[in-house]
């Protein structure tokens, strides 16, 4: 189920620095360890792990990767829908019962 | 209470609701911040304050995720009279996120909501 992926992906807060990172815009690999104390095996992994949860995507420049939010977002969109769907209905009881206890 | 229909888009949610209490009563529960407090808590809230309000119409506010990455949306709530005397609340809510809407053209283009009225 990729929204326990994404969670999975995201619950490390290492991994969600690498993710907030590259929200601000694509990098490298050695550009994203800046300030994030990891080795580079350590890094590839934790990308590694971002990709396969749809939520990084590898951009290739000749013989340079850089990494990017996967612009489809679908993975995020997937899990957000799904999130409020759930959601939504529930709030709606609540208000239902605000507005039977509510006098006017 | 009934949920009527339930049209998804790619990246917002649609929903409409029926009450059998009236427009105001319904209204006050929306937008008055102590009332809408005891069904849409502040943690759910970007801020707790409207966005934007149409006075007894139209009210919007920022939501945000309490989970990684945290995404950030925008929810209308349409106030309208029914046939019956009752309410229908539509919901209308968006995933705008900037950081979706920076990368994402789809996102960006599938918005095709209707036009807000001028406040």
């Amino acid at each position: 189920m990729i929204e326990n992926e994404i969670f999975r992906a995201l619950a490390d807060p290492t991994r969600r620095a690498i993710f907030e990172k590259l929200a601000l815009g694509q990098m490298n690999a050695s550009a994203l360890r800046e300030g994030i104390e990891i080795s580079q095996p350590a890094m590839s992994q934790h990308l590694a792990v971002l990709r396969s949860a749809g939520l990084v995507r590898e951009h290739r420049e000749g013989r340079f990767v850089n990494y990017e939010v996967d612009p489809e977002g679908l993975a995020l969109i997937a899990q957000w829908l799904a999130k409020y769907r759930a959601y939504w209905p529930a709030r709606m009881e609540a208000l239902e019962g605000l507005l039977k206890d509510m006098d006017q | 209470m009934n949920d009527l229909k339930n049209p998804v888009r790619h990246n917002s949610i649609e929903l409409e609701y029926h009450f059998n209490q009236p427009p105001h009563k319904v209204w006050r529960a929306v937008s008055t911040p102590e009332l809408r407090e005891n069904w849409l808590p502040k943690e759910a809230l970007a801020s707790p304050e409207a966005i934007s309000v149409v006075h007894g119409e139209e009210v919007r506010y920022r939501l945000r995720d309490d989970t990684p990455p945290f995404l950030e949306s925008t929810v209308t709530f349409r106030v309208l009279p029914n046939a019956t005397g009752g309410t229908s609340l539509r919901i209308i809510h968006e995933l705008d996120d900037a950081r979706l809407r920076e990368t994402n053209k789809a996102v960006a283009n599938n918005n095709g909501l209707p036009v807000m009225r001028a406040a």
